[in-house]
């Protein structure tokens, strides 16, 4: 059988997290200390960024009310069914009559027998210099 | 050839359809729309016209003497067809009452028309370079017309709309009237219904239409004097239209009976 050397640096299986921590650390330190020294970039980007946090919490507190609702929703009761009753033709004649004279009394009431709206219209016919 | 001819028909009936459309849309309504908007564009003449006048009479040139000819002539065109419009609509009015049949709304369409058609002629008169002068003249026969003919249609025009107005509705109630006493006789036949009160009523409701019909034709009478007396002595419209008045009270009386009537025949069928 042949021995198999281990290389004791090289990582068991795939990429080697705490080295890329290590190295990524400095890196994104740089980057958030020159973001956070240009106030123009920083503000502008972390009110927005509030906001949209902001946006999303509301948007979730109101779904979540939304769905509550929904679920406690009772189905209502079935309505009674009621048969409607027909008009005889001589109470046909009552409800007509009932409702042409309240309509005929609105019309005397708005009744002018001046005909107002059509008094002759003041005309000049004194056409001399 | 046949087909070409049709295709033609067919194009003429859709390119008519509107305009009949258009004829049918035409009623008081929009007849006094007309006037509305044809007295607004007078008064503007006129306005114009009363400038034009000052201006030149504060500085009679030659020049302000031609723009106060032009704004005489355009405020007198406009005077004319103000009439027109107007007699349109008064017109329209009357066509929609009820009251009167078209026998009788004939003989004040007999008096409209001429005066609708004189101011049409009249207004053609008016000639582009007529002077001053024969504008006035002209002028003075438009006067002349509305003094002496025109105001008389007007006020019975005026007068009739209201009074067919009046019978329309004693008309409609007069119905309703009838179709209650039916109903009560139909009833008491039947023993559903006590003819007492309503024997005594139906008198009463009677009496309330005689009056009115005494009233109406009183102030037909009235109306007529416009013609054989002078207007402003005699104040012929006027009291013609007091006539129409005294008709108001008998008719809101009427309908309280008739409401009355009804209500009580409810109370007792229930």
């Amino acid at each position: 059988m042949t021995e198999q050397k281990i290389n004791p640096e090289m990582p068991a299986s795939g990429l080697n997290w705490k080295s890329l921590l290590t190295n990524l650390k400095p890196i994104l330190k740089s980057l958030w200390d020159k973001f956070y020294s240009n106030k123009k970039i920083f503000w502008p980007v972390s009110i927005g960024l509030g906001f949209l946090f902001l946006l999303i919490l509301l948007a979730a507190v109101s779904a979540k009310i939304r769905s509550t609702q929904t679920t406690r929703v009772t189905p209502s009761p079935s309505p009674f069914i009621l048969s409607t009753p027909k008009a005889s033709g001589s109470s046909d004649v009552l409800i007509k009559s009932q409702t042409k004279l309240e309509d005929l009394k609105n019309q005397i009431n708005n009744l002018d027998v001046h005909q107002s709206r059509l008094t002759p219209p003041v005309l000049n016919f004194d056409i001399q210099f | 050839m046949k087909k070409t001819a049709l295709i033609l028909i067919s194009l003429s009936v859709f390119a008519l359809a509107p305009a009949r459309v258009f004829a049918q849309t035409f009623n008081a309504q929009k007849a006094y729309s007309d006037y509305q908007y044809q007295l607004s564009i007078y008064q503007k003449a006129n306005s114009d016209y009363q400038d034009a006048k000052t201006f030149y009479k504060g500085n009679p040139t030659l020049q302000l003497r031609e723009d106060a000819r032009k704004a005489t002539l355009n405020m007198l065109k406009n005077r004319d067809q103000l009439m027109i419009v107007y007699l349109t609509a008064i017109r329209m009015q009357f066509v929609e009452t009820t009251g009167f049949d078209d026998n009788q709304k004939g003989p004040i369409f007999g008096k409209i028309d001429p005066e609708v058609a004189w101011y049409k002629d009249h207004m053609q008169n008016y000639q582009d370079g007529d002077p001053l002068d024969t504008l006035f003249v002209k002028s003075d026969g438009s006067k002349a017309r509305y003094t002496a003919s025109t105001l008389l249609v007007i006020d019975e025009s005026l007068f009739d709309i209201g009074l067919s107005q009046e019978i329309g509705l004693r008309i409609a109630h007069q119905q309703i009237y009838s179709d209650l006493t039916n109903y009560i006789n139909d009833q008491v036949e039947a023993g559903k219904l006590r003819i007492d009160p309503f024997n005594r009523w139906l008198n009463d409701t009677d009496a309330v239409l005689t009056m009115l019909q005494t009233n109406e034709t009183a102030a037909a009478a009235k109306i007529q004097l416009l013609y054989t007396q002078d207007y402003g002595l005699s104040q012929g419209y006027n009291n013609a239209i007091q006539a129409l008045a005294n008709s108001i009270s008998p008719l809101t009386q009427l309908n309280n009976y008739l409401t009355e009537m009804l209500t009580t025949i409810q109370n007792q069928t229930q």
